[in-house]
């Protein structure tokens, strides 16, 4: 019941951050994704020159801060790593990808949804989809293997790059970059987002809010409670879209959005496939990194050099669509994905001991 | 049958899926995980079984003793 309540106050809390956001001047149907904003700061500090998304998001900065200091106060902070880091590395590369074919993280779909967009809603069935191969693949036993204790300052590297990131953007923000227009132009005054920032972390760290976590747990164990904040975040957003006049529904002319539903889908499966098989979705991977899990952390690397790669090679889809270098690369990610999935299965180890 | 499982360093949802392997067969089950997630779903999952749940440990080491009920 104590855990209902509380993803239930924290998908509240999600909800009405992104709707404060929206309001003083996030993108439409954008105030909250995990990988759009950290495409953007990839942005903004040159490791893509894509001139329309660069800003140093204080969103991703507030969410760190807010998920390590929850966890330092209850005790949860702990420097762990070791589980498979490399292959997590490329996986969060590969989530980015489909991330960046589809427009947006679970969290933004979500936001899309409640803001009237049935490309997202076609995207969901993918996600749905991709959840559903990852929970296959638990149970031919798939396993990242274990991780185990480290050093502090492995624990420590990530709330402290994003310190570092801070302070560049308080005190010399000359040094990075800034879109002048586009979707990294429009953003909620900075003390806002990191406010905001800090309040989603701070209730995902408690909650152990995860996107995937809820229809992967409700098809695996019957246990439904972390399908409440998909629902909450939902509701809150509807409403808040309502009263502020933001709700369009439709599938055209949907903001930073594409209509090319195949690729919404595929796009949402490999997120969803790639999210279960790193044992979080994007939001859940960048609070167990402010927490000390290097592992995670790693993967959060990966989607920066993802959203790198996206920008700097064409392969982001935009709003008139997707891009052929674009469903190249979904195709390569995907490859990869499944062969890490099947490389990673007991039954596959099993096979191999009999062999030896 | 008491069954004892090491699930510390498992990323989500592996400590749940070990314990559903062995909780249909065992009468005791001793569990250590090493996050307090896992603590939380592994308890979840066991009560939703019949499991009484005691939660021992603490400062990233925990051992869960789940008895049937």
């Amino acid at each position: 019941m104590k855990q209902k309540l509380s993803v239930t106050l924290a998908g509240l809390a999600v909800g009405l951050v992104a709707v404060c956001l929206g309001v003083f001047g996030n993108p439409a149907n954008m105030a909250l994704c995990v990988a759009c904003f950290i495409r953007d700061t990839a942005g903004s500090l040159g490791l893509h020159r894509a001139e329309t998304v660069q800003y140093m998001r204080p969103e991703i900065i507030g969410i760190v801060f807010g998920a390590f200091f929850t966890g330092l106060a209850k005790k949860e902070f702990a420097s762990k790593g070791g589980s498979s880091p490399y292959t997590r590395f490329l996986l969060g590369v590969c989530v980015m990808v489909g991330a960046l074919v589809f427009l947006g993280c679970p969290l933004r779909m979500v936001l899309r949804i409640a803001g009237g967009d049935m490309n997202a809603v076609v995207g969901l069935l993918g996600f749905a989809l991709g959840i559903l191969t990852g929970i296959f693949f638990l149970n031919k036993g798939f396993s990242l293997k274990r991780s185990y204790d480290q050093p502090a300052v492995e624990g420590f590297g990530l709330p402290a790059a994003n310190a570092l990131l801070l302070i560049l953007l308080v005190a010399s923000p000359a040094l990075l970059f800034f879109s002048a227009n586009g979707p990294g132009s429009m953003h909620a005054p900075l003390l806002m987002s990191l406010a905001g920032g800090l309040i989603v972390g701070a209730a995902a760290q408690r909650s152990r809010l995860c996107f995937i976590g809820g229809v992967r747990d409700a098809v695996m164990f019957k246990d439904f409670h972390m399908l409440m904040p998909f629902a909450v975040v939902f509701a809150t957003v509807l409403i808040g879209n309502l009263a502020t006049a933001k709700f369009a529904f439709g599938f055209e002319g949907q903001p930073l959005a594409h209509t090319e539903w195949v690729w919404n889908v595929l796009g949402l499966y490999l997120v969803g496939f790639g999210s279960v098989l790193l044992g979080g979705c994007p939001l859940r991977q960048l609070v167990l990194a402010s927490c000390g899990n290097s592992d995670a952390a790693v993967t959060v690397l990966g989607f920066f050099a993802g959203s790198a790669i996206c920008h700097n090679f064409g392969l982001a889809s935009s709003g008139a669509g997707t891009s052929a270098g674009g469903r190249v690369a979904f195709v390569v990610c995907m490859a990869f994905a499944f062969a890490t999935a099947t490389a990673n299965t007991r039954i596959l180890h099993k096979a191999r001991e009999v062999l030896t | 049958m008491r069954k004892t499982i090491d699930a510390c360093g498992l990323s989500c949802p592996e400590p749940v899926l070990l314990l559903k392997q062995d909780i249909d067969d065992a009468e005791e089950i001793e569990l250590h995980v090493d996050n307090q997630a896992s603590v939380n779903n592994c308890c979840r999952f066991a009560r939703s079984k019949g499991f009484c749940v005691s939660v021992g440990g603490g400062g990233g080491k925990y051992t869960l003793t789940l008895t049937k009920g």
